[in-house]
């Protein structure tokens, strides 16, 4: 077992005064090292239960659990924690910090550790080295592509050594082949560096990287294989 | 890569809208500086002024009425001499020019006149202010000497030198009176006796005005073998520097001297206390202003700010920034802004002050050191207490909801 959501449900309260159901009743384990794909059709609940997954969200009711770690009644603090030290986000918009560079960015979640700024410095060109932006480092986001926004999304997912890289249709705003440059690379940190990658996707030609594979319909997980 | 890092980013990313949110507490900031520089100069300029107007502080015996020093009945108390001494040799500070006298009704012929002993080098020069206090704090109080090097590099006159008739005196001299003098009708260079005793007419002192005008004046020793009260005197008049006086020169001149009565010529103190008192007030309701107005201004600009800035909140909590960090990363920019707002704010009021003090008060405005720290610890406080809301509701933002909306 390795990360763990039994029996979630999630409501959101709308200002209105109703109630949506986002998720209702969901149970999934997945495994270390595996590539989840979440599909479903839209506002199924997919980006609320990857939110969950990533501590970034409180389920209304249920519990998750990373390494058998409770986390539904973990504070603040320690689901920061837990964010920033297992997990990498990747967004579909790219959700990089528009005043800082691409090393800058990457640099981020470094910040919170007790490194130096020289150390810092290396890893973040080390990082944009791997997703092949060794020329655009000093690049401000506006002045990159689109796909080279997401490569730099990605070197700071990684940047604190993530255990799982939570991807939130990180394709959706890619052309076809700009999308498979990104989907190989996420394959290849799967593979060569053995990271959890869970990913929510509309494309079925994405969900063919995932070697698991989740389906929701109006909150329910209706396929697992 | 630090917090402080990300904010100084920030901060330089939007720097023009900076200036805005920074203007309310700037302007705030300069107009304390150049009412409390404009204020404390001119308190200095008319501290001087009274000091100049000459003795404020009486010293007569317990029991004794302020009619006693003016009509010197034959039986009005008196005090020993040595006490001008208890006060030189003590610590006080802010007391210049002490002049024993003793006062005495006498008759010449049909008409009666006071004599009034005095000692002619009345320049006993007691530790005055600038001399026992010489530090930073110091420059903010008006110096009771006139003859500082300080107040005349500021434009104010020493005026006293010439109040400064009498400096010396024979034992068989006598200076008189306008009006006595008219009454005796004697001149410079006549004789007139007192109590048996021949004295010279030195001089016939020029009208003033004054009750002086109708005394005879002789050397305190002289007067007090003729009236056979030796070392005794009636009065001791003082110059007591009018910030000394505020401050409680009189309490501690009573524990010196116990058995006396201290008394101040009021009018002249209290009007200086009423002004200073006044120009604090108009600080003070200054200060609540901009504490208000400072305060919901960069709060305001904060607001805005953090609302601009939620997708990006949401990004610093979703690599694993906490709330608290999230907080701390808002105060220490609020920090950052009132402190360039405190050093703009107290430039801008002291050149503010140096310009304006001469056409509004006719007063020669410097810059005021102490009002540095002050502008800068002051605006800080503002900057923060007006953050704190902003910086709470930014925390509070929900990372979630920022990814969904983009
Ligand atoms: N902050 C919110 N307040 C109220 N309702 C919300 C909120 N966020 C999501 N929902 C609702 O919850 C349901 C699930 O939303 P979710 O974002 O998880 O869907 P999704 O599967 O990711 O959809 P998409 O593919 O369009 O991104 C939707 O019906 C949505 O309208
Ligand atoms: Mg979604």
């Amino acid at each position: 077992m390795y990360l763990q959501v039994k029996n979630i449900t999630k409501q959101y309260h709308h200002h209105n005064g109703t109630v949506i159901n986002a998720l209702s009743d969901v149970s999934v384990t997945i495994e270390k090292g595996r590539f989840v794909t979440i599909t479903g059709s839209s506002g199924s609940g997919k980006s609320t239960l990857l939110f969950i997954l990533g501590g970034l969200l409180r389920p209304s009711s249920g519990s998750i659990f990373f390494n058998e770690q409770p986390l539904h009644s973990a504070g603040d603090n320690a689901l920061s924690a837990f964010r920033q030290k297992h997990i990498g986000y990747v967004m579909q918009s790219f959700s990089l910090i528009p005043y800082l560079t691409a090393e800058e960015n990457v640099m981020v979640p470094l910040s919170l550790l007790q490194k130096d700024k020289k150390t810092q410095m290396e890893i973040a060109r080390e990082l944009l080295t791997t997703v092949g932006l060794s020329d655009r480092m000093q690049h401000y986001p506006k002045e990159l592509s689109a796909g080279q926004q997401q490569r730099v999304a990605i070197a700071r997912a990684l940047a604190n050594n993530p255990s799982v890289i939570l991807a939130d249709e990180p394709t959706g705003n890619l052309d076809p082949s700009l999308a498979s440059e990104i989907l190989t690379l996420l394959k290849e940190l799967n593979t060569k560096n053995g990271i959890t990658i869970i990913m929510v996707t509309h494309s079925p030609e994405a969900a063919k990287y995932g070697n698991v594979k989740i389906h929701l319909k109006d909150g329910c997980v209706t396929k697992t294989n | 890569m630090n917090l402080f890092n990300l904010v100084l980013l920030e901060l330089w990313h939007r720097k023009s809208r900076l200036i805005s949110g920074l203007m309310a507490i700037i302007f705030g900031i300069a107009v304390i500086v150049g009412i409390r520089s404009v204020a404390t100069f001119s308190e200095k300029a008319v501290a001087v002024k009274l000091d100049n107007l000459g003795a404020n502080i009486l010293v007569l015996p317990q029991g004794a009425s302020t009619d006693d020093y003016y009509t010197a009945d034959i039986d009005a108390p008196t005090f020993p001499e040595n006490y001008v001494e208890r006060i030189v040799t003590s610590d006080l500070s802010g007391v210049d020019n002490l002049s024993p006298k003793l006062s005495r009704r006498v008759k010449i012929g049909e008409e009666s006149f006071v004599l009034t002993g005095i000692l002619p080098a009345n320049e006993i020069t007691a530790k005055p202010l600038w001399q026992t206090s010489g530090l930073m704090g110091a420059e903010l109080k008006a110096s009771c000497a006139p003859s500082n090097t300080a107040n005349q590099s500021l434009g104010y006159k020493d005026e006293r030198l010439q109040r400064k008739t009498i400096d010396s005196l024979a034992a068989v001299d006598c200076y008189v009176g306008f009006i006595a003098a008219k009454k005796l009708s004697v001149v410079e260079g006549g004789k007139i006796s007192i109590e048996n005793k021949e004295f010279n007419v030195a001089k016939v002192l020029p009208e003033t005005g004054t009750i002086d005008d109708g005394r005879i004046f002789a050397h305190l020793h002289t007067v007090q073998k003729l009236l056979g009260i030796e070392n005794q005197i009636s009065a001791i008049e003082i110059m007591g520097c009018c910030n000394a006086i505020s401050e409680g020169l009189l309490s501690k001149m009573r524990n010196i001297l116990p058995d006396t009565r201290i008394t101040t010529i009021g009018q002249i103190v209290s009007t200086q206390l009423e002004t200073n008192k006044m120009m604090n007030q108009i600080s003070l309701i200054f200060l609540i202003i901009i504490l208000l107005v400072g305060g919901i201004s960069i709060g305001n600009y904060m607001w805005a700010n953090v609302n601009e800035r939620k997708k990006e909140i949401g990004i610093y909590r979703m690599v694993g920034f906490s709330q608290s960090k999230i907080y701390s990363m808002l105060l220490i920019k609020s920090v950052i802004l009132g402190f360039f707002g405190g050093i703009l704010g107290y430039i801008i009021g002291t050149f503010a002050g140096i310009i304006l003090g001469p056409q509004l008060a006719g007063i020669i405005v410097q810059p005021i050191a102490v009002l540095f720290p002050f502008s800068i610890l002051l605006s800080i406080i503002i900057s923060v207490i007006g953050s704190l809301i902003p910086a709470y509701q930014a925390s509070r933002i929900e990372p979630y909801s920022i990814m969904q909306e983009s």
